[in-house]
This record gives C-alpha cells, structure tokens and sequence, in this order.
C-alpha cells in the first residue's frame, strides 16, 4: 500500500501523461478504444483546419470552384469521421478503421486541392495524417 | 509491477471517482465529431457567398 501512495505521489509530481504512456505500453488493448478516439477527433480537428485554411484560399482568389471541391470533401470526411466513431462506440473495429480511412482519404484530397490553387494548410493537417494512418491498416478494402 | 499499476488505478478511481465516467463516449467532456464539425462548412459558406456575389444580391 506504501508503494501505491509513493506512486501516487509520482504521479501528481510528474503529470499524468507519462503515468498514462507506461499503462499504455503494459497494458495495450486496454487503452486501444481511448486511441483510436483520439485519432478521430485529431482527424476532426484538421478537416476543420484545412476547410478554413480552403475558405481563406477560396475567398481571396474568389475561386468558387476550389470553394466547391474543398465543401464536398468536407461534407465526406464529416460523414465518414462519424460513422468512425459511431463504429468505435459500437465496437465494430473494422467499419471503425475502413470509415476512418474514407476520412483521411477525404481530408487528402482537400490538402491536394489547396496547394493546387497555391495555398498551404496548418502543420496539424500534415501531423493528423500521420497519426491517424496507423489506425486504419485494419481496413483493406 | 502490474499489481503497483492497478492498485494506482483503485486509488484514483477512489479519488477522482467520476474518472471512469469521463472516459465513457457520452461523457459531456469527451469531445464528438458533431461537435467538432459544424453542418455547414467554411468553404460552402465561401461558395454561397461568391454565388451571391456573382449574381448581385
């Protein structure tokens, strides 16, 4: 019990991100469903990042058709991003991964259409990606 | 080691006792692609704008 409250302790000194880290690492499986919500809400936030990085594009050039490509594969990537984390709630890991696949695939394609017309997207677009792609090698459709 | 491990988790359900409920998917803090993504995008909203604009209203 004396080894539980030092430990404890060692917690709250050192945060709880590196506490969380080691449990992750012992105990994988365990924490399989709080990363892979991670990456859907990670994926989340930059579709939002590179549509108003899109929007701003779109906007200044008065491009609407650029405007149109990048509202089409947001309505995409929010349909399928969903449908990823409706699949993880339901414990149905392989829609879970193939939808999240179709929403990064999504999101590619509004990164494509944005450095097309010239334009670049926040680094959390690039870094999402990235991330998010483990998560869907279940998937192979 | 595992056995340390588990009892840090008893000792941190039995302090912060709403920290399994938080995890839940329908906790209110845990964030939603809903929530996240508005129905409407920025870039639909630009459309509809350069559409307007286009047409002159």
């Amino acid at each position: 019990m004396k080894r539980a409250v030092a430990l404890l302790l060692a917690l709250f000194v050192f945060g709880i991100c590196p506490v969380l880290a080691l449990l992750t690492g012992c105990i994988p499986a365990k924490y399989a469903q709080e990363e892979s919500r991670a990456a859907i809400v990670l994926a989340a936030e930059a579709v939002r990042a590179a549509d108003g990085a899109c929007a701003d594009l779109a906007w200044t050039k008065k491009d609407k058709a650029l405007a149109l490509t990048c509202a089409a594969a947001y309505d995409t990537a929010r349909n399928s991003l969903e449908a990823s984390e409706a699949a993880l709630d339901a414990g149905q890991s392989t829609t879970m991964m193939c939808s999240l696949k179709d929403g990064l695939l999504a999101l590619q394609r509004t990164v494509d259409a944005v450095h097309s017309a010239g334009g670049n997207v926040p680094s959390v677009v690039g870094d999402a990606l990235k991330f998010a792609q483990p998560f869907t090698a279940g998937c192979h459709a | 080691m595992l056995d340390a491990l588990v009892d840090i988790l008893v000792a941190l359900v039995k302090v912060f006792p709403d920290l399994l409920d938080a995890l839940h998917p329908d906790h209110p803090i845990t964030q939603r692609v809903k929530d996240l993504l508005p129905e409407e995008s920025e870039s639909a909203r630009v459309a509809r704008e350069l559409s307007n604009q286009a047409s002159g209203t």
